[in-house]
């Protein structure tokens, strides 16, 4: 491992006016020290981040760039079908050395002095090392061992790859938690996923307010008027609230058409609209699968760097990149299984048309999140009220009309930074 | 016989591009046959072979539905959009066209959403050449937030 030299910022007093986690302060999204040490304290320590799923690279040799927090790494099979994770930085000058998104290679090498690394990151060869002609070159000092690419920490799970730049981390299980694993592993439970296709998208709000969205079951009923007038969604479906100890992982865990006629609902909703029928019914041809055991849509955060979600046949990674407090990066990785049909691949790529960037149920959200960073940055002392349900500090529910899950982030989140 | 008129498939294009930047959705619509597939679909997923689009729409049916979503389900800052279509080349029934589009948030400087190449194929019809299938293939795989309309 390289050394790495610990920032350590100067701290300004808590953006938190009160007690308990009912009001976030705006600085919380557009204050730029807070934001490096969220960095810090969420994407380079502690925590297990999202980077790959193993189909992505599935031969020796094969190699996806991608991003821990704002540090660019490279996930990479080696020759004996293991994976790492490298920090893409050359040992020599810093060099962000890969710059393609995907590969295949047997050494990488830095284009600047060409210094080459194995895929297990250690150094293999540096030009001149020994000098020419008997001039220059490195001291006798210098090791080969000593100057190695970062390996981060990387744990395989049943097809989906997580890093750590923390040696010390946790293991897995208990990092996502007892309570949150067996939904977990309902999704990646050792079957062969395939890799159906990535979407794209750079939003213009901090990275937090993605993680609140799909902790926040209040909205999909009011804001995604597709959702509710075509039946995925209903406030008084049966649905669990899940979330882990610490108040950092959660999911929404919830069974379609199972609502009551609940007036309750969409009294009073303006954005419902009763009428809508599909013309096309393919585009919803929700199929059954043995696996979900109940459930029809289970929503879940991994904090900080990931959400993976399951909506009816349509399934995806949500990765967080975030870019200063202002802007992150979203990128949706879907796939499938390696058994599905034709029929099932065709459904659930019909099915992503209700996801990314052109989603019908989701491009809303990322234009929300910029509306709310617009108000943050504008208004850095103003605060958002979360008291839906009360104002405990995240507690799991066995009903969605609760923002708890949000005050169960920033739970974790004071506690964490100290705030 | 599926001979393709140069001047017929600058056409199309031409009241391709002025339909989406009127937001006159159904215009659009009819510019395809009634079967036809749409996609809008990032460069790295169709140059690697992998199938997901952003947008994906096989038939009027599909289309229609998203055409309801926009207009009467999405939530999304107005904006306009300008497309700027380039010129064809033509080989037997399919085409490849080069697009940029701008995007301008009503309150905001204008901004690239988009540049690609129309992947076609077409088809003469009594009414005129029509859309048998068109893939966006776009350049950049990152969108800016949202791609509300059809590329
Ligand atoms: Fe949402």
């Amino acid at each position: 491992m390289n050394q790495r030299i610990e920032w350590s910022p100067v701290k300004s007093p808590s953006p938190f006016k009160q007690d308990g986690t009912h009001r976030i302060p705006n600085r919380v999204y557009s204050d730029v020290e807070l934001h490096a040490r969220e960095l810090e304290a969420f994407f380079y320590k502690a925590h297990w981040c999202y980077v790959a799923l193993e189909c992505e690279i599935p031969n020796q040799g094969d190699y996806k760039a991608t991003m821990i927090g704002e540090r660019p790494v490279i996930v990479v099979r080696d020759r004996d079908g293991s994976v790492n994770v490298l920090e893409n930085r050359c040992a020599h000058k810093g060099a962000k050395f890969c710059q393609k998104e995907f590969g295949n290679a047997k050494v990488f090498v830095c284009p600047y002095h060409q210094w080459g690394y194995r895929l297990n990151g250690d150094l293999a060869g540096v030009p001149m090392k020994n000098g020419v002609a008997g001039q220059g070159g490195m001291g006798a000092d210098f090791k080969m061992e000593d100057h190695g690419l970062n390996r981060l920490k990387v744990r395989v799970h049943n097809g989906i790859v997580f890093a750590s730049f923390d040696d010390d981390i946790e293991p897995f299980e208990s990092f996502v938690s007892a309570e949150l694993m067996p939904f977990f592993n309902r999704t990646f439970d050792g079957r062969a996923l395939t890799l159906l296709g990535y979407n794209r998208q750079r939003i213009r709000g901090n990275w937090k307010l993605m993680q609140e969205n799909i902790k926040d079951p209040y909205h999909p009923g009011l804001l995604h008027v597709f959702f509710v007038t075509f039946g995925l969604w209903r406030a008084d479906q049966k649905s669990e609230l899940r979330i882990d100890p610490r108040g950092r992982h959660a999911q929404m865990i919830s069974t379609r058409n199972s609502g009551g006629e609940n007036k309750e609902v969409t009294a009073g909703v303006t954005s419902f609209k009763e009428s809508m029928i599909l013309e096309d019914p393919r585009l919803m041809d929700v199929v059954q699968e043995p696996w979900w055991g109940g459930p029809t849509a289970v929503m879940q955060t991994i904090f900080p760097s990931v959400i993976v979600q399951q909506q009816v046949n349509s399934l995806s990674t949500r990765q967080i990149i975030p870019r200063g407090p202002n802007e992150f990066d979203f990128v949706w990785t879907h796939f499938g299984f390696a058994d599905d049909t034709p029929e099932m691949t065709e459904r659930r790529l019909k099915q992503a048309n209700l996801f990314g960037p052109a989603g019908l149920v989701s491009l809303d959200d990322g234009e929300v999140i910029e509306y709310c960073q617009q108000a943050a940055t504008a208004y850095p002392d103003g605060e958002c009220v979360v008291e839906l349900g009360g104002k405990d500090g995240g507690v799991a529910s066995p009903h969605m009309v609760t923002e708890t899950l949000i005050r169960g982030m920033y739970r974790y989140y004071r506690e964490t930074l100290g705030l | 016989m599926n001979v393709l008129d140069a001047n017929a498939v600058l056409h199309i294009n031409a009241c391709y591009g002025d339909a989406l930047d009127r937001f006159d959705l159904a215009a659009w619509q009819a510019l395809f046959l009634p079967d036809a597939v749409y996609r809008a679909q990032a460069r790295e997923n169709f140059d690697s072979g992998l199938p997901l689009a952003a947008i994906y729409l096989d038939g009027h049916g599909m289309m229609t539905d998203r055409i309801t979503g926009i207009e009467k389900t999405l939530v999304f800052a107005p904006r306009f959009t300008r497309h700027i279509i380039g010129l064809s080349k033509i080989d037997g029934s399919s085409a490849l066209t080069p697009f940029i589009i701008v995007q301008t948030i009503t309150t905001g400087l204008p901004e690239i959403l988009a540049t690609g190449c129309y992947h076609d194929t077409l088809a003469n019809t009594s009414d005129g050449v029509r859309i048998a299938s068109r893939n966006a293939v776009y350049d950049n795989a990152l969108i800016p937030n949202s791609l509300v309309y059809p590329l």
